[in-house]
């Protein structure tokens, strides 16, 4: 036993061969994902905003003479059953998809984030009272609870944006308050309270600085949870309403045709989701990543 | 006689703090933790009391109580006449000012996130409202005061070694100018060389500004360098407590013996020959009885049957034991 653990040591040793092999990827990965990811979104969103600058062509402007047009030099994406340019509504539908899903993000952060530290800085009952209330907001399935919501209320980019963001809080509201339950524990939050500081003073300048980088990297897994979840809503036409165009409902508009051949009403729309939803991941994956290296240090 | 001596100063009486018993899965206990019981002392200003005992004895919990960083269950915190255990929070916070804590990993009592500056003027902020450009030059001046160099201003903690960064929190704790300063266990984390520095800026500190010190520590020699008097806390009661050199010197109660048995450096040659007993600090004492009986090698029938009191042997000196000392050896 003790000969094994004492013969394996010099393989361990940081300069060894197999440490090198090991951890040479893992770091050059670290630094690719956020970067990619980050170059990745940017290039979605340029496509999305500048790209009709620069093919300025009417997303909405029907040309009966070339209906489920292949991809070709006048249609680089080809047309759809109704013979509209697909890569001018998969420019728009960016727009719309993106957008959207942004103030979805940044209306559930905002949500969950005065939630959690209410409930984590908050006295007792009302940790617990608040905390019962999200149990039991999550043990509906979120999709349902969007259904349901977005056949009662009319559907207009304000209103999917809260209506994304209402299933969007509860994953931020718990880990706010789980992290505000830790730091206020601290130290140097003991410290402050001894220097006179209120539970606003602390809330702001200890806890929410300790748990915002975490709080961060969380949205942007969010907003790739929103891309998903906006296209899931549209596809099943609950989304944006045509004529207008997003990238789910371009699916859904899609999906039968792609059957009989037109496989450009889907690829497009179909990798722009998954492009989207990979930089948000790997944005989202990298910074975690640092913020542990940070923290291990 | 004593109480109007220490008529400035901080004066306990019969603190104690009590945590209702965990209830675990299924079983319930209705009955409650004794962290503190009983506990009393005096410190008079411009002194230090040394709080020793081993980990688990209630030293933090003291000092935590002593600033009502912690609930008080019952008893009196007396500082200048004024009972702080009774105020309410908001009559506390001038009181805060003048009692300062000096946490005991100094890492972990400071915000990451914030530059040592930033760190240092917080009290500031806080307590005063001093603006940008008073707290920065009151920073400057503190920094100096716990002999640190201006350069550190814009580092973070991460940046700091450990007695850097101990000297911080001192500098911090006293941004308020405070009266008293607990300090848990303030040369711990800190080797040999750095220990002995940091006390003698301590000792520095007390006779330039009149502080008053409650040094908690289980380092006998850290205490017995700095404080007048000392308080061996066992299990949160008060087993001895009286002058540093009687209480080295002479130890009434067998745990201070123990003590000083397992620190041989405190007081080279006095230490007595019994080893010091294993402990069990989480156990909770036999009800009726001595909460030292279980380890006590000098432990006779009457130990089991009645609790001692604290008790007088004379030049303020209190020992909570039947059979204190060197009556022992009689007794035998």
């Amino acid at each position: 036993m003790t000969d094994d653990t004492t013969r394996a040591q010099p393989t361990m040793h940081p300069g060894g061969l197999f440490q090198r092999r090991r951890r040479w990827p893992a770091t050059f990965g670290r630094v690719r994902a956020d970067m990619g990811g980050g170059m990745l979104f940017l290039a979605l969103v340029l496509f999305s905003w500048i790209g009709p600058l620069l093919y300025p062509h009417d997303p909405l402007a029907i040309h009966t003479h070339h209906i489920l047009a292949a991809p070709r030099s006048r249609f680089p994406l080809g047309t759809d059953a109704l013979g509209r340019n697909v890569l001018a509504r998969l420019m728009r539908g960016g727009q719309a998809t993106l957008a959207i899903s942004l103030w979805a993000s940044a209306i559930g952060l905002l949500a969950g984030l005065l939630y959690g530290m209410t409930a984590g800085l908050g006295p007792g009952w009302l940790d617990r009272a608040l905390m019962r209330l999200l149990d039991t907001l999550l043990a509906i399935p979120s999709l349902v609870l969007m259904i349901f919501f977005a056949s009662i209320v009319p559907l207009n980019e304000t209103s999917l944006a809260l209506l994304l963001g209402l299933v969007a809080w509860p994953g931020i509201a718990r880990l706010t308050r789980n992290e505000a339950l830790a730091a206020r524990e601290r130290d140097y939050v003991r410290a402050a309270r001894q220097f006179g500081a209120g539970r606003l003073y602390i809330a702001r300048v200890h806890i929410l600085r300790a748990m915002l980088p975490l709080v961060i990297v969380n949205a942007t897994f969010l907003m790739a949870d929103m891309i998903l979840g906006l296209s899931g809503l549209s596809f099943l036409g609950l989304g944006i309403q045509p004529p207008h165009a997003s990238w789910g409902g371009l699916l859904n508009s899609g999906a039968g045709l792609a059957v009989i051949g037109s496989w450009w009403l889907i690829a497009f729309p179909g990798l722009a989701i998954f492009l989207a939803i990979l930089a948000m991941n790997m944005l989202g994956q990298g910074l975690l990543a640092r913020l542990e290296g940070e923290l291990r240090e | 006689m004593r109480e109007d001596v220490v008529s400035s100063g901080l004066r306990v009486e019969g603190l104690s703090v009590e945590y209702a018993a965990k209830r675990g899965l299924g079983r319930t206990r209705g009955d409650t933790h004794k962290a503190l019981a009983d506990v009393g002392f005096i410190l008079p200003t411009g002194q230090t009391l040394g709080v020793v005992g081993e980990s688990g004895s209630g030293k933090t919990t003291l000092g935590h109580a002593v600033l009502r960083m912690t609930p008080v269950s019952r008893g009196r915190i007396l500082w200048d006449g004024v009972d702080l255990a009774t105020l309410s929070d908001r009559d506390l916070r001038p009181y805060r000012r003048q009692m300062q804590l000096v946490f005991q990993d100094p890492y972990e009592a400071m915000n990451p996130r914030m530059s040592i500056g930033r760190i240092i003027a917080e009290p500031l902020l806080l307590a005063y409202g001093l603006d940008r450009h008073a707290r920065r030059e009151q920073a400057l001046r503190l920094l100096k005061q716990v002999g640190l160099d201006e350069s550190l201003l814009g580092r973070r903690p991460r940046a700091l070694s450990g007695g850097q960064r101990q000297r911080v929190t001192l500098a911090r704790a006293l941004a308020t100018a405070p009266r008293l300063l607990v300090l848990d266990e303030p040369t711990s984390g800190l080797d040999v060389s750095l220990q002995a520095r940091v006390l003698n800026l301590l000792r520095d500190l007390q006779t330039d500004k009149g502080l008053s010190y409650l040094f908690i520590s289980h380092d006998l020699a850290a205490v017995a360098y700095i404080a007048q008097r000392l308080l061996v806390l066992f299990q949160g009661r008060v087993m001895e407590q009286g002058p540093t050199d009687a209480l080295l010197r002479h130890p009434a109660h067998p745990y201070t013996a123990a003590l000083l048995a397992a620190q041989p450096s405190a007081v080279p040659g006095r230490a007595p020959k019994d080893p010091a007993p294993a402990m069990n600090p989480v156990a909770d004492p036999v009800p009726g009885a001595c909460v030292y009986y279980q380890w006590c090698g000098k432990a006779l029938p009457r130990c089991r049957m009645e609790a001692p009191d604290l008790t007088s042997l004379g030049a303020d000196h209190l020992v909570a034991c039947h059979y204190p000392g060197h009556e022992t050896t009689s007794i035998h």
